[in-house]
């Protein structure tokens, strides 16, 4: 079967009009020659009327042949005789992949004619030719050489990938392969590519004796694509939780307007939109979030190239900043009296009681070590902000020992021995709830002092939907969706390692295809119980029926809410109940809550590790609401221990 | 008429071997078709005197080649030497020219090269005319295109040429060709029989034409036909297309030269060939004089005319 590599270059065929019409014309025109001997030119003329005809007829059809032949050879025909009319042939077949290609011309993608091509070559093959595919968007992966056949079922195996495709590599590797595999075949290379300008970024000059290079791309002009090419949350800066924040999306290419919508959605609800010219860059606002990794996505109107219609992140919302008081300061108790003469209304309608905490470093405890203990800590202790946690040693350091005094020691572990049982008791983890002032905005004040008011967050059966929700696998898609807000800090299994950012880092979303920006993952630190970073100073206040967190795997919120009911198959890392009993306290050595820690300078690693130091013995930490609070208070002096019962007015 | 005999061969000395581009410079007509008779009269190694009515002039020493007729046998025996007898002689030849005066003849194919055939056939007959009247011949002329347009009768005597040039000179090419009619008409006003030289392009009907010429020699005629042609109408002009236009009718012919270009020269190298056949069978010579030919070839087609008529 004849074919035309360039099929509109017959159109240069319609040249052998030409002739015709010149020779149908040329009698009309020419100079005007004055000549006398006219009688001998009409009688030359009659005399050969016939012959000058058909010469004439045969000069205008050797014409009119000779554009036709020009015609057939600009168009370069091609005899197509089932591949029996080759020699031996090492191909190398490079098969552009990358996200461009998923652009749909018509009503089908490029990827799948470039895919067609290719099976259309191999369809050509004999049993001596070689092939060779190199999928130039995807990854680099070896290629081997194979028949026809298996070099197809590749090619059929292959798909659009969410990659870019670097064809001056793949170029040059096809050489490499032809030159070291081709063993005495002819060598040809196979290019099929949508012949991105971007692709070439790494091209070489072949050098002399380089296989040709047989390139086929889409015809006409490319279609109109607008994509988001970058996105970014909160300029960078995580955002922090209750607090707005914007989303920037970098929006390039064409579209039919002037201006080209952008949507925000995040957790799979259209939360803004806005519309920016191309090749800039449009601010989306972030709505106010509590704490935790939250996933989203910016998107356009679905064009030709879908594939960079959809951009998604996923960003962590920071719990916000909490302010620790070493000790009693009088603006606290001036504050304190403030929160008497609030006013009703602005403390929402929701809120039933306020609850009043204290970071606890218990003072008197430190009072007798001296020097002062600042009101505020300085930045990098970890009472400033929460950091990534891990886990403490049980022990002191050893540059701690020698500026403490010994001020509780339990030689005979009775409190470990209880504390066992206290553990036997508790099957399931606790799940705690940041009661920070999430949302609540309406008083700063009041967020300062930790006076956050009750909200629908520690509702029990919200937290339970919350867990549940957080053991189902999801994908991207599948809405599995039964609480408004994920917060996968607060879910912590107690003895297990913290594994809910493990569920989200190296996110892909398989059905689409494409990439995640992923601004701010935080993979979750195997720290002991989360409690423990909550931990007192304290470590039995008076009015606490509960012990503080000591170690790894005890867990002082065992007297609060129950647990909700699910199978509990995280094991912890903690410390077998054998070694904890009473045999143990023989080798216990002196926490650091039995020692009284001198005024002295944080340690750069403290601060590092932005963990309290968990101390069970030094907790105090107890509600009215009989909830835990995992954000601690300070005892003051001249109040009863324990959180301040703030009447509801 | 003296017969002069010279053995000048020398070309500066021999207008009659120039080249028309070069007789223009030379002159006027009388000037260059007096030169061009000397120069031709000087080239002679025979005397062309022959014929009855003969009166002695004088004697020259033989020379090989000469008639034996004109050996003086009396001065022979006296002087045992040889030598020929030269006469004056006296005809009563009367030769009228008849110039082709129709536009074609006006044309050149190189304008400022090459002379037009009019210019050329005046040059030549009036030197034919001043040759015919030192031979004390008559000489008329008659000029004409669809008709008559001059007439000048025949006389003899030398002070005849300047009324001949004075008659030739304006003569301007206009008009289409009806030589067959001129002719006719011309026939019919020859009363005496004599020489008829026609200077034309003979672009005209050749069966007509051929046959008034006929008609002429029925009428005891010696008729000589001077066919002048412009090189550039034995071959096409160099262009590719064009359309050519006949001076004289105006008519139009488009046509692709070099699909007729050698057609063309064998056409009229057969028209040529027609003519000199149908005009040698009459009795006609006919003589193909290129205006870029010197005269001299004119002037002895006419001696060799001349001399069968004795």
């Amino acid at each position: 079967m004849m074919g035309f590599a360039s099929p509109a270059l017959l159109l240069i065929g319609i040249s052998v009009a030409v002739p015709l019409i010149l020779h149908l014309l040329q009698r009309q025109q020419g100079p005007r020659v004055v000549f006398p001997a006219l009688r001998y030119l009409r009688r030359a003329e009659k005399e050969n009327a016939r012959r000058i005809k058909l010469r004439q007829i045969l000069l205008m059809a050797l014409r009119m042949a000779a554009l036709v032949l020009l015609a057939l050879a600009a168009a370069r025909p091609f005899v197509r005789s089932g591949g029996a009319g080759h020699e031996p042939t090492a191909v190398a077949i490079v098969l552009d992949n990358s996200l461009s290609t998923g652009v749909i011309h018509g009503e089908r993608r490029l990827f799948d004619e470039l895919q067609e091509r290719a099976l259309e070559t191999l369809a050509q093959a004999r049993p001596e030719d070689r092939f060779w595919l190199i999928r130039a968007g995807a990854p680099w992966e070896p290629a081997t050489p194979g028949t026809a056949e298996e070099i197809a079922e590749q090619v059929r195996r292959t798909n659009v990938t969410a990659g870019e495709s670097d064809l001056g590599a793949a170029l040059t590797r096809a050489r490499s392969l032809l030159a070291a595999g081709a063993e005495g075949r002819r060598t040809e290379i196979h290019l099929l590519t949508d012949l991105q300008g971007t692709a070439f970024r790494g091209a070489t000059e072949p050098g002399a004796g380089a296989p040709p290079v047989v390139v086929w791309a889409p015809k006409g002009q490319a279609p109109e694509n607008a994509a988001i090419t970058a996105v970014e949350v909160g300029g960078g800066l995580p955002p922090r939780a209750g607090e707005r924040a914007t989303v920037s999306a970098f929006v390039t290419g064409s579209r039919g307007g002037d201006t080209i919508p952008v949507r925000l959605a995040i957790a799979d609800r259209i939360v803004g939109a806005a519309s920016a010219p191309s090749g800039s860059a449009v601010l989306l606002p972030f709505p106010a979030r509590s704490p935790g990794v939250i996933s989203g996505w910016v998107e356009l109107d679905p064009d030709a190239l879908r594939g960079d219609d959809r951009r998604y992140f996923v960003t962590r919302v920071q719990p916000p900043p909490a302010v620790a008081l070493g000790e009693r300061v009088p603006f606290v108790d001036e504050a304190l009296d403030e929160t008497e003469d609030l006013p009703v209304a602005a403390l929402g309608d929701d809120a039933e009681e306020f609850e009043i905490e204290f970071l606890a470093h218990q003072a008197e405890d430190l009072a007798h070590v001296g020097g002062g203990y600042p009101a505020l800590p300085r930045e990098g202790e970890d009472l400033v902000q929460e950091r990534e946690r891990i886990a403490h040693p049980a022990l002191g350091a050893a540059g701690d020992g020698d500026q403490g005094v010994v001020v509780d020691f339990d030689p005979l572990a009775v409190e470990d021995l209880a504390q066992t049982f206290d553990d036997a008791r508790q099957g399931d983890a606790t799940e705690v709830e940041t009661l920070a002032a999430r949302e609540d905005r309406r008083s700063g004040l009041l967020d300062l002092l930790r006076l956050g008011g009750r909200e629908d967050e520690d509702h029990p059966r919200g937290r339970l939907l919350q867990d549940l929700e957080e053991r189902i696998p999801r994908l991207a898609g599948q809405h599995v969706r039964l609480v408004d807000d994920v917060d996968l800090e607060a879910v912590r299994i107690r003895r297990g390692v913290h594994r809910a950012l493990a569920e989200v880092a190296r996110v892909v979303y398989a059905p689409v295809g494409c990439g995640i920006d992923l601004d701010d993952i935080e993979r979750g630190p195997p720290g002991p119980d989360a409690l423990t970073r909550l931990a007192h100073a304290a470590r039995l206040a008076v009015g606490c029926t509960v012990g503080a967190v000591q170690r790894h795997g005890e867990d002082p919120g065992g007297g609060g809410l129950p647990h909700p009911a699910r199978a509990a198959k995280e094991v912890g890392v903690r410390d077998p109940a054998a070694r904890h009993g009473t045999l143990q306290g023989l080798g216990d050595v002196l926490l650091e809550c039995d020692l009284a820690k001198a005024a002295r300078p944080v340690e750069p690693g403290e601060g590092g590790a932005g963990h309290r130091r968990p101390c069970a013995s030094c907790d105090t930490r107890a509600s009215f609401s009989g909830q835990v609070n995992p954000w601690p208070r300070p005892v003051q002096a001249d109040r009863p221990a324990g959180p301040i019962p703030v009447p509801w007015r | 008429m003296t017969g002069i005999t010279t053995h000048a061969t020398d070309r500066a000395n021999r207008p009659d071997l120039l080249s028309p581009r070069e007789l223009a410079a030379l002159g006027g007509l009388e000037l260059v078709a007096r030169q061009v008779v000397e120069g031709f009269l000087a080239g002679l190694h025979r005397s062309p005197h022959r014929g009855f009515s003969v009166e002695f002039a004088e004697h020259r020493a033989y020379q090989p080649g000469d008639d034996l007729r004109y050996v003086d046998w009396r001065m022979y025996g006296r002087s045992d030497r040889y030598y020929i007898k030269q006469f004056e002689e006296e005809t009563n030849l009367r030769a009228y020219l008849l110039l082709d005066a129709s536009a074609s003849m006006a044309w050149s194919s190189r304008p400022g090269e090459l002379p037009t055939k009019l210019w050329y056939a005046k040059q030549l007959a009036m030197s034919l005319a001043l040759l015919l009247l030192r031979q004390g011949d008559s000489v008329g002329m008659i000029g004409f295109d669809e008709s008559i347009r001059t007439h000048v009768a025949p006389r003899g005597g030398r002070r005849y040429w300047h009324e001949l040039l004075r008659a030739i000179g304006p003569v301007e090419a206009t008009g289409r060709t009806e030589a067959a009619t001129a002719l006719r008409d011309i026939a019919g006003r020859l009363q005496r029989r004599g020489l008829v030289v026609l200077f034309s392009d003979l672009l005209v009907d050749p069966e007509t034409t051929s046959l008034a010429l006929k008609f002429l020699r029925h009428r005891g005629h010696e008729v000589l036909v001077f066919h002048l042609l412009d090189p550039g109408e034995r071959e096409l002009p160099g262009v590719s297309d064009a359309r050519f236009v006949d001076p004289e009718t105006g008519e139009e012919l488009p046509v692709s030269v070099a699909d007729l270009r050698r057609e063309y020269h064998e056409a009229v190298e057969r028209a040529i060939a027609e003519w000199r056949e149908s005009l040698a069978a009459q009795g006609i010579d006919y003589v193909v004089i290129g205006t870029d030919q010197p005269m001299v070839h004119a002037l002895r087609a006419y001696l060799n005319k001349r001399e069968r008529l004795g």
